[in-house]
């Protein structure tokens, strides 16, 4: 069981630095996601913490001891590869066993881990199996025992669902979930997908150009992102933004000018942030209403309408170019080529300053209003 | 229409098999025929096959005027030794090369594409010059001695072979290809870098060495040149420069063929033996042309 403690982490390629810096704290037993657009560092930064690349500046502790240049195998963290890595001359059972036949471990006792993991992730039928004759899912498996044959402080892993179709992905997503309650160890888990980041984490850290933007529990990404970019890439669909013309400002409250021409005044502490012309302001598509209940109303174009069955997103047009998302009920009635009102809530609009920056957060929905949030997590 | 296609291609295959196999029956067939009938045939069919009065005769003469199992011995030592050495050399150099990284690694990668366009007979000058100079370490009187130099022995033959820059090269290309993630989970997993290699790259890369080790036995089964400068009597000598002793004032064609088809015999058997595999091989190691 351990800690992992990432300080002033710096990984440069030559000149090229492409981690700037990082600070972590990971507890015992959390479950971490590093989550990010592809080429912002989380494979690097996984990387460096189990040893496979080198920590150029900075330090890093496993179980408040410092690993920052201890060999790989000594850090006690083992890691399941993106594209599983299993060997394909050994056979199941064998390649669930190397770790510990190298460490010169007895045959008795490999067999007795083995065994012992297989039962977790019921592969027992398939220890005697060559890789090349198991399905997707069951490399998938595989390649997890092998990590917790070693019994691992930490456990690591590298988008290790990129390779599955959907079903199994989601299937998958489970038992990994399911084997971190069982077994409690740390686990750093890294995507690029925000959906497999929200259902999986304990806590999120969401990357940028090799930069932390944002740490926290997926709730608290939602609903307060500390950028425009978290706030566009946590939750599903992408928030809308629209850019909005400031028409006067005090301490606490923006008047705005909306891109329909609508004027409206927001609440928000804007006291360290004097003389803004433009904001931008945020609006989750499960947040925009079909019916004509909120506070402000735009006419939008239908371009495309997408039934999911439970929900429905409407891709619009708002006057003229804006294009916008919009996630309605079921049975929404809205055509391709429609021409409609929807509304919103001023509360539920997060404001931006020019930087990105956030002002202001959406109001949390009152809890028996929350059905939003849970259908936004779930994809 | 299917059918005469059929009939056309393999018409076709019969013709290139019979230009690649003429020589090889010429050499079989004449090696069992008395000299005038070897020259009665030249201009027939016959040439090519079992016909007319056949004898052992020649193989008789061969094993009678040459030690040639003497030099098959050697050569079946030479050739052995030098692959297996050749293999663990040659793919473990490939090895660092490919998936190691350290200073002077590309360099050293550049020499071995460059050592590849040069051919051996362009270095058996300098190369006699240096071995001639080195000596053998021996054992005489109850101490190791230092003697003579490396001419007329085995080893002249097998060392200065081993390494080979084509073969690392091949090694190399197969290697490369082969994902990092291996080595990593492997390294993981507590493997050293020799045991990566040991452990997961050396099994997963059966074909690039049937490759190399037929490629290899018959660059060492053929050597010519090298033996007939660096060796001159008769213990150390090789079975190719064996051929030698038949070309001489009254030359036996019906003796030179019954030699050559005996020590051609194991290539057959090499080929023949790994012939599937070879050919999967070739494609697998991705050697083109
Ligand atoms: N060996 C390398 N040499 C130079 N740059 C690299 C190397 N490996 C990764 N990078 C760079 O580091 C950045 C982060 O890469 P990576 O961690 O793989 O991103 P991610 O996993 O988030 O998609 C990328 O911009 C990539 O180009
Ligand atoms: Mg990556």
């Amino acid at each position: 069981m351990a800690d992992v403690k990432l300080t002033k982490v710096v990984k440069r390629y030559g000149d090229v630095e492409t981690i700037h810096g990082i600070d972590l704290d990971i507890k015992d037993g959390e479950f971490v996601v590093f989550v990010g657009p592809s080429g912002c560092g989380k494979s690097t930064l996984l990387r460096m913490v189990a040893g496979l690349e080198e920590i150029t500046e900075g330090e890093l502790h496993i179980d408040n001891e410092c690993v920052t240049s201890v060999a790989a195998s000594r850090r006690g963290v083992a890691m399941v590869f993106q594209s599983y890595a299993l060997y394909p001359h050994m056979t199941v059972r064998e390649n669930m066993g190397f770790g510990l036949k190298m460490a010169k471990t007895d045959k008795v006792e490999i067999k007795r881990r083995v065994d012992e993991s297989a039962k977790i992730l019921q592969l027992e039928p398939l220890l005697d199996r060559k890789p090349k004759a198991l399905s997707g899912g069951q490399r998938q498996r595989v390649a997890i025992g092998r990590t917790i044959v070693r019994n691992p402080k930490v456990f690591l892993f590298d988008e290790p669902l990129s390779n599955l179709d959907a079903e199994l992905r989601v299937q998958m997503r489970v038992e990994i979930a399911k084997l971190h309650s069982q077994l409690k160890n740390t686990m750093i888990y890294v995507t690029h997908d925000q959906v497999e980041a929200m259902t999986m984490a304990d806590k999120i850290v969401v990357l940028r150009g090799g930069n932390i933007e944002q740490v926290g529990s997926p709730i608290e990404l939602y609903l307060n992102p500390v950028n425009e970019f978290v706030a566009g890439f946590i939750g599903s669909p992408r928030m809308n933004f629209f850019d909005c013309d400031v028409i006067a400002q005090t301490d606490d409250s923006l008047t705005l000018k909306l891109p329909c021409g609508e004027v409206c005044q927001l609440a928000a502490d804007v006291s360290h942030s004097p003389g803004m012309t433009r904001v931008k302001l945020g609006i989750r598509p499960e947040h925009l209403k079909e019916d004509q209940s909120g506070e402000i109303r735009i006419g939008v174009d239908v371009d495309v309408v997408e039934h999911l069955g439970g929900s429905t997103y409407v891709y619009a047009r708002y006057s003229g170019e804006h294009e916008l998302i919009i996630q309605t009920g079921g049975l929404s009635p809205v055509r391709r080529g429609d021409h409609c009102d929807f509304s919103f809530n001023l509360d539920q609009c997060h404001l931006f300053d020019c930087n990105g920056l956030t002002l202001r957060a959406a109001k949390p929905v009152p809890l028996h209003t929350q059905a939003p949030v849970a259908q936004a997590l779930s994809g | 229409m299917k059918r005469l296609q059929k009939l056309g291609a393999y018409l076709f295959l019969l013709l290139i098999g019979y230009v690649f196999l003429f020589p090889l029956l010429f050499m079989i067939m004449s090696s069992f025929k008395p000299e005038q009938v070897i020259f009665a045939d030249l201009y027939s069919i016959r040439a090519i096959l079992p016909v007319g009065d056949l004898t052992l005769d020649n193989y008789r003469q061969v094993f009678e005027k040459s030690d040639v199992l003497l030099y098959f011995r050697n050569s079946i030592l030479i050739t052995s030794a030098t692959v297996i050495l050749g293999l663990f050399v040659n793919s473990l150099l490939a090895f660092t090369l490919s998936r190691m990284r350290w200073s002077g690694r590309k360099y050293i990668l550049a020499a071995v594409v460059a050592l590849m366009i040069i051919p051996i007979e362009a270095i058996v000058v300098p190369l006699l010059l240096l071995v001639s100079k080195l000596p053998t370490i021996g054992w005489e009187q109850g101490g190791l001695v230092l003697m003579g130099s490396w001419l007329n022995s085995l080893e002249v033959q097998i060392l200065p072979f081993v390494a080979n820059s084509f073969f690392i090269f091949l090694f190399y290309q197969f290697f490369r290809d082969i994902p990092k993630d291996f080595d990593e989970a492997a390294e993981l997993d507590g493997a050293t870098p020799f045991q990566i290699y040991r452990h997961i790259i050396v099994p997963m890369s059966g074909p690039v060495f049937a490759t190399v080790a037929i490629l290899h036995f018959l660059l060492m089964w053929n050597q010519y040149i090298w033996p007939i400068m660096a060796v001159q009597g008769e213990d150390a000598r090789p079975v190719m420069p064996g051929i030698q002793i038949f070309f001489g004032r009254q030359t036996s064609w019906g003796e030179i063929m019954a030699y050559a088809s005996f020590v051609t015999l194991p290539v057959l058997a090499v080929f023949l033996a790994f012939q599937k595999k070879f050919v999967s091989s070739l494609a697998g190691a991705g050697i083109k042309g």
